[in-house]
């Protein structure tokens, strides 16, 4: 509960940042744009874009014309475009009143805008954002398609709203009549128990307060935050709340319900074909359900019949950013691998034009195939934005089959006027898994995998050698989402660079493939993995080379493969597929190893890019915790460096390896950091650092370097000679037997035995061992201490050590945390990666900003 | 003469048995304890520090008062040579109860402290702290030096309250009081068969090296994960849980136990 309270706030500082930002006199939205370039390009680009672009409006309904959703929870509700099955539509309401409450995190009291208990009544307003063609659809909406979306979501009930020409709806600009038809529906469920399907703010204060002020309704100059609970509190409450009423008042002065024509229509059922992702057929009535279902399924084999309620009740919901933050000067592509069993696909685009004067931005879609490559649905749109935020939902069509993977490609580009600024871009993945691994797991939302990149590709515009393409499109992660591993080999690459680039004079390397998305590996109920390995080899010297690539997994050879590497501008390719390779162990990956043996001055390079495909089952989760899941971070790493290394870094879970060399090729010390920090939860487990020295003259000293957190093992000072006492007596019972019992059989004694070994558990413990292969293990554990940050450091100083030697670092941490709210993700990051450079940093927009504990939202 | 002989013959036995299969249920509950905990310690999405004190304190529970109805067992019926009788089961509870009073007292911080650093973590964090630390040491010296001489102690005032057929909650201290002469008795005693029960436990397992496994196999982690956090606690559970010599080993001390006892405190004791 007190985790439950902490979110809640939290939740409820969100709201704060964008009330805050949406109704204080200071434009804040703007500043940034201030800052940059914001000079209006009129300039336009592609004027056929331009002439299919879609505005986007405000249409305002008053519930009191749609009877039907009297007593409906606000939140099942769920709009679509009639001409446009992919575009979806979030309604958003007026809110009924502001009240005042207490944020604890801020110490302040603010107005909250509020809808009680969210079921909508007659005196209710509903808000709908629809992107509308210019120039209209030229369609008459004598039908109007049922959504596919809203069928796979079990949504049986609808509103047809037809506006005709004369109808009135809101523009940036004030309101404005209709001269053609829009049509739109509402798509909604009697059911109270179902779980909302694309949970968001339930208003829009931004688009609240433009409306206001197209009314020419003055907002109250009083702030929302106030020190107290009373006094100017009480009074702004009112303020604000007469606001909103004049709002309504006018609202509902304006006739909104004029040139609208309503209709409500129900269907029984829906026969949904999945390989097309489309609906064949609308069931008007039970009784002929069985024969219509029948009839298409001779057509449509794998057609499903969709006749209930609610939903589909177990799937998992996803949600990636995107894009955030960004002015778009020219075009930005996002390409993402989804994997099997996606039931629906959202992409979400908050976005504004930069300055006063409108933009365009154009967004296109592709969903392909990932094995064929093959494009099975693809769009385009372009929107007319303005300088108030606009929020777009649309739905690709994307099959629903558990034999296909699939990759999505997003283009935002530029299209126009003045420049688009997307302040935040998500793609929102419903997956079906249909045997639940675990029965426990039947009910609840299940976790699953989407697949792995614990290895990044390099930024394929940049240093992918040109020519040199994937195989196969198969690792498509965004690393902003998966935070994958930046492995930077030479220190003169920029640390944005992502991905293994192994130079020739390596000529071993071997990762780990790390557990995403902290999701606890089940061996038992997971899946054999997919391994795909793609090498490009890049020859920059003159002399043509052909070398043999190994791949090793947990020092195994699996397979070998001879490769050319010509000179530039050729390159060499060689890509690795490996189904059912192994089942990794619970709680980790494998170690995996690539090879080669180009000689080790050619200059040859191998980009490497390794995806692996887990399934996993999920730990239980109830739908009523809170505690969704613990993010367990444990990562291996080993990597050979050769002698001439000067500094390598590396950054996987907050690991910084540091190398000094001494003289030009002598390396004289090696100091190993690793840093970890968690953000909610104040638990690290352990941290340990393994290196195996190249010789017997090397022996390694380790420091827990920083802490940071509650003691409580301070309290044994008091009695550490009393328990002094007592572990000699146990030592002495166990020993006086010449041979070690390891409980003594006297139950009396063997309590105060039991006693001592779960002490020595309890204590903050470094300890630095020697492994039976010669590794060093240097190993802390907090105890009972909580940390929340902790640094632990292994030294190994050397006298002259022959050239080329080599040595083994393994690096490894444990930290345990909860997130909230499924459908976000709130990693852990190390503070030296966080105070680092910028890429880091966009790497998670919108959830962390410089520092952990700072949610930064939109 | 036979019938008696006989019926005698089977009254020891069956008693044996029982025993022995007294024993095996205690060592097998304080396995299932101890796995049970260790695995949600053990766990990063489930460990609490309420579970580290709910290990000490239900195995220690267990173990202590397991060893307490054995002593008292053995002493009913190899040294006074009695059955357990269902008339005097009232008698028995009570004595029962008022003799396992120190144990329970010393134990109840670690249940009620382990339940709240369960529920209620950030609250009961330094109480826990401070049980484990520090409270702790008072059972180490209970269980060490206190209890292989109570338990004994207080099963012959047990006995004795069954013999006098005397139910008052305060009887078994009544007879404490009266048998301290007998003290030096059950040190020696205590001696004595702690000598004898640790080399026929060394001798034990130097012939059946087996039985030194555990009662329940802990589960074998790889290599590279015994410096973790999973893998520490699970090597202390495979020292701290019991051994199959533990089901040899542990009941014949009793008898041993009651028989120098016998031996050595008779013409005190028995009348």
């Amino acid at each position: 509960m007190n985790i439950l309270n902490k979110y809640l706030e939290t939740l409820g500082l969100l709201y704060l940042i964008l009330l805050i930002l949406s109704i204080t006199p200071v434009e804040i939205l703007s500043a940034k744009g201030l800052n940059e370039n914001t000079s209006v390009d009129t300039q336009i680009i592609n004027k056929d874009l331009l002439s299919s672009s879609r505005d986007v409006v405000h249409i305002i309904l008053p519930v009191s014309v749609l009877k039907d959703l009297h007593g409906i929870r606000f939140d099942s509700l769920i709009a679509s475009s009639c001409d446009d099955n992919n575009t979806l539509i979030i309604p958003k309401l007026v809110p009924r009143k502001f009240f005042r409450t207490f944020l604890s995190p801020i110490n302040a009291a603010i107005l909250m805008p509020d809808v009680d208990d969210g079921i909508l009544n007659e005196n209710d307003l509903l808000i709908l954002t629809v992107p509308i063609p210019r120039s209209g659809s030229g369609k008459d909406f004598s039908s109007c398609p049922w959504n596919v979306y809203a069928v796979k979501h079990g949504l049986r009930d609808r509103y047809v709203i037809k506006l005709s020409q004369g109808a009135k709806i809101f523009t940036e600009t004030g309101v404005k009549i209709l001269s053609f038809t829009v049509g739109v529906a509402i798509y909604y469920d009697h059911d109270h128990n179902r779980k909302p399907h694309l949970r968001d703010l339930p208003f829009d204060m931004e688009l609240l307060a433009k409306i206001s002020d197209v009314l020419n309704i003055e907002r109250p100059k009083t702030h929302i935050v106030f020190p107290n609970f009373a006094g100017e509190a009480e009074k702004a409450e009112i303020f604000w709340n007469t606001w909103l009423n004049t709002i309504r008042e006018r609202l509902i002065s304006l006739k909104l319900s004029d040139n609208i024509i309503v209709s409500h229509e129900h269907r029984e059922g829906f026969i949904y074909d999945p390989t097309n992702d489309r609906v064949v057929a609308e069931i008007l009535d039970k009784e002929s359900e069985k024969k219509i279902s029948e009839e298409f399924r001779n057509i449509y084999p794998t057609a499903e019949l969709i006749d209930g309620g609610g939903g589909p009740s177990r799937f998992y919901e996803f949600v990636l950013i995107t894009l955030n933050k960004t002015i778009l000067t020219g075009s930005r592509s996002v390409n993402i691998y989804l994997g099997y069993n996606i039931y629906s696909l959202v992409v979400f685009i908050r976005a504004n034009s930069t300055s006063s004067s409108d933009s365009y931005l154009g967004v296109q879609i592709n969903v392909i195939d990932t094995n064929t490559g093959q494009i099975v649905w693809s769009n385009s749109y372009t929107y007319t934005l303005s300088s108030t935020p606009s929020n777009i939902y649309l739905y690709p069509s994307i099959p629903f089959d558990t034999t296909r993977r699939f990759n999505i490609s997003i283009t935002y580009y530029y299209a126009g006027g003045s420049y688009p600024y997307i302040i935040l871009s998500t793609l929102r993945i419903s997956k079906i898994w249909d045997n639940m691994p675990t029965s426990e797991t039947s009910k609840a939302y299940q976790i699953l995998s989407v697949g792995i990149a614990s290895l990044r590709p390099y930024k394929v515009s940049d240093y992918l050698p040109p020519g040199c393409q994937r195989a196969k499109a198969s690792d498509m992660l965004d690393p902003s989402v998966y935070g994958g591993a930046v492995f930077q080999i030479f220190p003169e690459f920029p640390a944005d660079r992502q991905g293994i680039i192994m130079p020739s004079s390596i000529s071993s390397l071997t990762v780990d493939s790390d557990v995403m998305n902290g999701l606890y590996y089940d061996s038992l109920y997971g899946s054999s993995p997919i391994l795909y390995i793609d090498i490009c080899v890049r020859n920059p010297s003159s002399t043509s080379y052909t070398g043999t690539i190994n791949i090793k997994i947990d020092g195994t050879t699996i397979a070998s493969q001879t490769v050319s590497a010509p000179p530039l501008p050729s390159f060499g390719y060689v890509g690795f597929t490996f189904l059912q390779w192994s089942n990794p162990l619970g709680g980790h990956g494998h170690f995996i190893t690539i090879e080669h043996n180009f000689p080790s001055n050619s200059g040859v390079e191998l980009y490497i890019d390794i995806l692996i495909e887990y399934q996993y089952a999920p730990e239980i989760w109830k739908e009523t915790s809170y505690i969704t899941w613990a993010q367990m971070k444990s990562a291996f790493l080993k990597i050979q460096m050769t002698q001439d290394s000067r500094i390598w870094t590396l950054y996987k879970s907050g690991i910084v390896v540091e190398s000094t060399a001494f003289g030009d090729s002598d390396l004289e010390s090696m100091i190993v950091k690793h840093l970890v920090s968690t953000s909610d939860y104040p638990r690290i487990f352990e941290i340990y650092l393994a290196v195996k020295p190249p010789s017997s003259n090397s022996i390694p000293g380790c420091v827990i370097r920083y802490r940071e957190g509650t003691r409580a093992d301070y309290y044994i000072g008091a009695v550490v000679v009393a328990w002094s006492i007592i572990s000699t007596g146990v030592e002495f019972l166990s020993l006086v037997g010449a041979i070690t019992l390891s409980q003594p059989v006297s139950l009396g004694m063997y309590v105060a035995g039991n006693l001592i070994t779960i002490l020595s558990m309890a204590r903050e413990t470094l300890s630095l061992s020697i492994t039976s292969d010669g590794t060093y293990v240097c190993y802390w554990s907090p105890g009972l201490n909580n940390y929340r940050a902790a640094e632990l450091e292994l030294g190994i100083q050397y006298s002259s050590l022959p050239q080329d030697t080599s040595h083994y670092i393994i690096i490894g941490a444990n930290v345990g945390w909860y997130t909230r709210p499924i459908i976000f993700k709130i990693p852990s990051w190390p503070r030296s990666q966080i105070l680092a450079s910028a890429p880091f940093d966009e790497r998670y927009p919108g959830f962390y900003g410089r520092y952990p504990g700072e949610v930064i939202y939109g | 003469m036979d019938k008696a002989l006989n019926k005698n013959n089977y009254f020891f036995v069956f008693s044996f048995l029982t025993l022995f299969v007294i024993s095996f249920v205690l060592y097998y509950v304080v396995s299932l304890v101890y796995m049970i905990f260790v695995s949600k310690i053990s766990s990063l999405f489930e460990y609490r520090i309420g579970y580290i004190l709910l290990l000490i304190g239900l195995s220690s529970l267990t173990l202590l008062l397991g060893d307490l109805f054995l002593f008292i067992y053995v002493f009913r019926v190899f040294v006074f040579k009695k059955y357990f009788q269902k008339s005097l089961l009232k008698i028995f509870l009570k004595s029962f109860f008022s003799s396992s009073l120190p144990i329970i007292l010393i134990l109840v911080p670690y249940i009620v402290v382990g339940l709240g650093g369960v529920f209620n973590e950030e609250l009961f964090y330094h109480p826990a702290a401070i049980i484990i630390y520090v409270y702790s040491v008072s059972l180490g010296f209970y269980g060490l030096f206190v209890h292989p001489i109570y338990a004994p102690y207080a099963a012959l005032a047990v006995n004795r309250s069954l013999e006098a057929s005397d139910d008052s909650f305060i009887a078994t201290y009544r007879y404490m009081r009266r048998d301290i002469n007998l003290l030096p008795n059950i040190l020696a005693t205590s001696i004595v068969v702690w000598i004898i029960t640790t080399l026929l436990t060394v001798a034990l397992i130097y012939l059946i090296p087996f039985l030194s496994n555990t009662l329940i196999p802990v589960p074998r982690l790889p290599q590279d994960l015994l410096w973790s956090w999973r893998g520490r606690w699970y090597e202390a559970l495979n020292n701290m849980m019991p051994k199959y010599y533990n089901l040899i080993a542990g009941p014949l001390q009793y008898l041993f136990y009651a028989y120098i006892f016998r031996k050595i405190s008779m013409r005190k004791t028995i009348r």
